[in-house]
Parts: structure tokens; C-alpha cells; sequence
């Protein structure tokens, strides 16, 4: 056994009864548990390794972009329209730093989406090494999270923590930067456990306010922006709209919010300009 | 919409309230211009998921931090207690004042004099001839605008853009992604020839993986939006905002060389002709090449950094400044 015994994980000696796996494999299970229908990305050499087992993944459909860019952008587009995590994959350095105008894209616009991106192998990372950038500190500040697996074991963990975290609270962009001997090293995984969502209860005292406000106020405006979308919230809106008569302006990010036509005093502007006070519009007052 | 380019009604509206009640919006400068003078009498109600955006740009006087869905089911449940027990809001004269910067200031548009098509007409006639369900994504720019401002949207998620970062480019590629995800939907890219040409490689990926998506190019062979700051704020002096002396590139050869179906639109009696063409065309991605006015400007426009009091109906037309008050 000797001195190359010991840069073996531990977990495989000691959890013989659970099969190691490669770190790629884990990844794609996990981004299969997670319900990944569709990966838009590039291959290259550092997400290599992960490749291999996408090709035999029965769940996900993999397109294969001609720019990174457009991989980012078209899980954004999958995203937006859904409201389900959209996902991209790319190699390191140029691959990953191809990602940063729509993962900063994401970010601003709260757009649930999860990169994930080859790193080079641990042992030459900090060398300048081939293709090698500083993937998790170029994205941190245009990222809900960023997180570099330097452990294979930790994959399931992680990728399930990534996808719960793009997809709640504020939703956001979330990458994962995986060096190559991650993806390569045969493991047992570490278990994964589900996250307990935190419960929010608004305080009834501002509820309360809140509706004395909408009580006495004479000009009163409903200002709605993306988060209503996100929120899935359209028919509660509605309602709202519909009790307190109140005339609702839709940002540029809620455009589309109003499910059904609501009445003609909350008729929108682009079909006033054709038809005043159509009652065929269904859009907010503007 | 309200903001930079929003309708009169909209911004008016909101400077004027006594009472904003914001959910899931972050109160971004585009939306509120100089915000000091933002809606400058009005009681601040902020529902937001994130606690960092109340009272970042604008204080909330009641801020409501959670999840907009269950918020705003219990302030319906909040707000019906209140007008059962306390008697019901008046609003009447309110509406009647939204009524009347409506029928002031619709939008609208002139066609243009320099042989063009007009842009909104084009991007109106793609909705008119398309089903509710249609989902529509822009790319960034004036095209962006028109698109918002005249299309009619039915229903959630159904609008997809870049707004916050405002990446030109994003068309094409999050189109592929839209239209992966409802592959049974007709899905508009409505994109400008400068948006187009940052992505249009996606097309590629479009047509090998079975894609098809239609993308309307709004050509006015320019840097649309720049160009209008150019000529509303920098006069008319036009610094490297003109894309195309000679038709380079050919987007009908583009787009055919790309394994898509490639349409060009010049005069407006072709334009719903055209329109139904490409919808005819399923087998592979279809993209119209618009020939539209280099002069076609976004209005309403308030421009950067003023008030949205100084909100321009058209030029040289400022509805609250005039004295509508």
C-alpha cells in the first residue's frame, strides 16, 4: 500500500458497502435528481469528464451551442418563460468567462439559472495553467452564489444546494466550478439532505396599515415589477386589482402579468391609443 | 409601462400618487428617473422577497418582506376586513384624471418620411397576426421598446427580455430557449439588426437542433437607441451608431447560409404577406429582415437623469410640465 494509499479518499475504505463513483457521474445524477430536462453548453478539456456520462443520460437533452453566451442566455430564456432552473455548462477559462455578460444578465433580472463550469485540475490551479481563469472570483459579485467543489464527494450536496438556491427566495444565478480530478476521482458521496424552507409570515400590523392606506388614499397607484411574475402571483394581483379598483402600472419586467382581461378602467395604453376604453384590452392601465 | 420610455398615463400616474404600492419591484432608476422628484407626494408600500431592496433606492414607509404570492393574498384578506368595517375607497376622481391623460396622450406613432417602413407598425402586425398564446422575446434597444409598448401580452412569462442589464444579443439565443421549452408555441424573437448581429451564430444551433424559431429583424441599420440619444442630446452628431452603408451583411444570405429561411420586408403593403410567410415556414427557423426608418424615435421619453415630471409625449411635448396640473 504505502505512501499512494494514503491520497486515496477515506470514505471508500470506510463505506465499502456503497459503491465509488466517478465525481462526472455523481453530477449528472444529481443534476438528473435535481429534474434538469435541458443543458445548453460547449464541451472543452476541463468539463471533458462530464460529457462522457451526459451522453448516456436518458433524462436530459443536451444542445449544443456555437458560443457560450448563447448557452447562458438560452437558459435564461428557458427559465424566464417557465419559472423552472435553467441550466449551461461550459469548460474553463474561455468557456466560463463566456458565461459572465448572461449569468450578470440573470442576476439582474433575478433569473434562475445554474452554471456549471469545468475548472482545471487542483494541483495546477494558481499556475497560469492551460485554459485556467479564477472562474468562482469573476463571477462572485454577478452571482446569488458561486460555489468550487474541490471535494468529488461533495457533488450531490452541492448541486442539490445550487438548484434550491437558484430557484428560491430571490431567484438568481448560480454557478458551480468543478476542477477536472473532481469530475475524474471515483468516490462515495457524501449524503444529501433536503433544505427546510424558511417560513416568512408578514407582520399583521403592517398588513393592517397597508390596507388603511389603500382605504384612505384618494390617488392610489399599484406599481408591479418581475417579482409578481416570479412570485406566480398574476391571479392574486388580479384579485386585488379587481376589490380595490386601484389603476396597476406594469414594469417593463411584468409586461405580460395580466392572466385575463380585467375592466375596461384598467384598460392599457397601447390599446387605448386604438380603441378608447376597449373592452377587448386585457392589460393593465399602461 | 412606466419609465424611461413608459406612456404618459403611466409615469404621470405614479408621480401624482398620493399612495405606491410596489410589489416585486425594485424601483430601478429607469422607472423612477431623478429620484428625488420621483412620485414625490406618495406613501411608500414595498412587498419584496429580498430585504435588501426596501428602502434601498426609494424608503418604504410600509415595507412587507416575503414571497408576492402569499403577500398579496393577505392583503386582499387584509383590505376587505378594512372596507367592511371602515366603508369603501373613492377613487373617482382619480380615474377620471387617468382618463383624461389617456385620451391626451395615447401612444401612437407617425409613419416616417424617409421611406422606411414604420417600425411600430411592423412589430404590431407580428402581434395581430399571431395567436395569445404567442411568447415573444427582444433583444436590447429601441426594437426592445416598440416591442413592449405594442404587443399585447395575455398571459405570464408569455414577455422575456433583457431588462436590468440590458445585454443586446439576448434574443436569438434566449428564443432557442423559450421555444425548447414550449415547443408547440409560436415564439417571436423581435431583435435590432446591431442585437442581432452580437448572437446571430445561435441560428446555427437553431436549425441543426430543430428549433424553429421565427426572428424579426427591426433594420434600421443603426445603433437605434444611441443613435436617438445622439440626435435628441448630442446635436445629431452621429458617432459610430451607423451599421450598415451597404446592406453588409445580407441577413436574407445570413440567415439562409445558416440553414434558416431568409425574408425581406421593404414596403408596407408586403408586410402582412411576409409576416404570414414566415408563419408558414416550420421545418427550419425563419428570419425576416424589416426594413424600417433610420428616424423612427421611442417615444414617450423622459431622458436620463431628468424628472419624470419632464416626461416628452413626443418632442418637445412635456404633458406635466405644460401645466396639466
Amino acid at each position: 500500500m504505502g505512501s499512494h494509499a494514503r491520497t486515496e479518499p477515506s470514505a471508500v475504505i470506510e463505506a465499502p458497502s456503497r459503491p465509488a463513483i466517478s465525481g462526472a457521474n455523481l453530477l449528472i445524477n444529481a443534476m438528473e435528481d435535481a429534474g434538469v430536462e435541458i443543458v445548453f453548453g460547449i464541451p472543452g478539456g476541463a468539463i471533458l469528464p462530464a460529457y462522457d456520462p451526459l451522453m448516456d443520460s436518458t433524462s436530459m437533452r443536451h444542445v449544443l451551442v456555437r458560443h457560450e453566451q448563447g448557452a447562458g442566455h438560452a437558459a435564461a430564456g428557458y427559465a424566464q418563460s417557465t419559472g423552472k432552473v435553467g441550466v449551461c455548462m461550459a469548460t474553463s477559462g474561455p468557456g466560463a468567462t463566456n458565461l459572465v455578460t448572461p449569468l450578470a444578465d440573470a442576476y439582474m433580472d433575478s433569473v434562475p439559472v445554474v452554471a456549471i463550469t469545468g475548472q482545471v485540475a487542483q494541483a495546477v490551479m494558481g499556475t497560469q495553467a492551460f485554459q485556467e481563469a479564477d472562474t468562482c472570483a469573476i463571477t462572485k459579485p454577478i452571482t446569488k452564489r458561486n460555489y468550487l467543489v474541490t471535494d468529488a464527494a461533495d457533488i450531490p450536496r452541492v448541486i442539490a444546494d445550487a438548484f434550491y438556491e437558484a430557484a428560491n427566495g430571490r431567484p438568481g444565478p448560480v454557478l458551480v466550478d468543478i476542477p477536472k480530478d473532481a469530475l475524474q476521482a471515483k468516490v462515495v458521496p457524501t449524503p444529501t439532505s433536503q433544505r427546510a424552507r424558511p417560513a416568512r409570515r408578514v407582520h399583521d400590523r403592517q398588513l393592517r396599515e397597508a390596507a388603511r392606506l389603500i382605504r384612505t388614499a384618494r390617488q392610489p397607484v399599484l406599481y408591479v415589477g418581475g417579482g409578481v411574475l416570479k412570485a406566480r402571483a398574476a391571479a392574486q394581483l388580479k384579485t386585488l386589482a379587481e376589490l380595490t379598483g386601484i389603476p396597476v402600472v406594469t414594469t417593463l419586467m411584468a409586461r405580460g402579468r395580466s392572466p385575463t382581461r380585467i375592466r375596461s378602467t384598467l384598460a392599457c395604453l397601447a390599446c387605448t391609443a386604438r380603441s378608447p376604453r376597449s373592452l377587448r384590452c386585457s392589460g393593465p392601465i399602461c | 409601462m412606466p419609465g424611461m420610455h413608459g406612456t404618459v398615463t403611466a409615469v404621470a400616474a405614479m408621480q401624482r400618487a398620493d399612495l405606491l404600492i410596489a410589489l416585486g419591484t425594485r424601483f430601478d432608476d429607469r422607472v423612477t428617473g431623478k429620484i428625488s422628484s420621483f412620485a414625490p407626494d406618495a406613501t411608500v408600500v414595498h412587498a419584496d422577497i429580498d430585504p435588501r431592496e426596501i428602502s434601498k433606492n426609494r424608503t418604504a414607509d410600509v415595507p412587507l418582506i416575503g414571497d408576492c404570492r402569499e403577500i398579496i393574498a393577505e392583503l386582499v384578506a387584509a383590505t376587505r376586513i378594512e372596507l367592511r368595517t371602515s366603508g369603501a375607497a373613492d377613487y373617482a376622481a382619480w380615474w377620471k384624471r387617468i382618463d383624461g391623460w389617456r385620451e391626451n396622450y395615447p401612444l401612437g406613432y407617425t409613419w416616417p418620411g424617409d421611406g422606411g417602413l414604420a417600425p411600430q407598425y411592423v412589430i404590431e402586425r407580428i402581434g395581430a397576426l399571431a395567436d395569445p398564446d404567442t411568447r415573444y422575446v427582444s433583444g436590447v434597444g429601441q426594437h426592445q421598446m416598440w416591442a413592449a409598448q405594442f404587443l399585447r401580452f395575455e398571459h405570464p412569462g408569455t414577455w422575456v427580455n433583457s431588462g436590468g442589464l440590458g445585454t443586446m444579443g439576448f434574443a436569438v439565443p434566449a428564443a432557442m430557449g423559450v421555444k425548447l421549452a414550449y415547443p408547440d408555441t409560436l415564439v417571436w424573437a423581435i431583435d435590432g439588426d446591431g442585437s442581432f448581429q452580437m448572437t446571430n451564430q445561435e441560428l446555427v444551433t437553431c436549425a441543426v437542433e430543430d428549433v424553429p424559431i421565427k426572428v424579426a429583424i427591426i433594420n434600421n441599420g443603426s445603433l437605434g437607441k444611441v443613435r436617438q440619444w445622439q440626435h435628441l442630446f448630442y446635436g445629431e452628431r452621429y458617432s459610430n451608431t451607423d451599421l450598415d452603408v451597404r446592406r453588409i451583411p445580407d441577413v436574407v444570405l445570413l440567415a439562409e447560409s445558416m440553414g434558416c429561411a431568409g425574408l425581406r420586408c421593404d414596403s408596407k403593403t408586403d408586410v402582412d404577406a411576409v409576416i404570414k410567410k414566415a408563419l408558414d415556414i416550420n421545418d427550419r427557423p425563419v428570419v425576416i429582415d424589416f426594413v424600417v426608418a433610420k428616424e423612427a424615435l421611442v417615444w414617450p421619453m423622459v431622458a436620463a437623469g431628468t424628472s419624470n415630471d419632464e416626461i416628452m409625449a413626443a418632442r418637445d411635448m412635456r404633458p406635466l410640465f405644460d401645466g396639466d396640473d
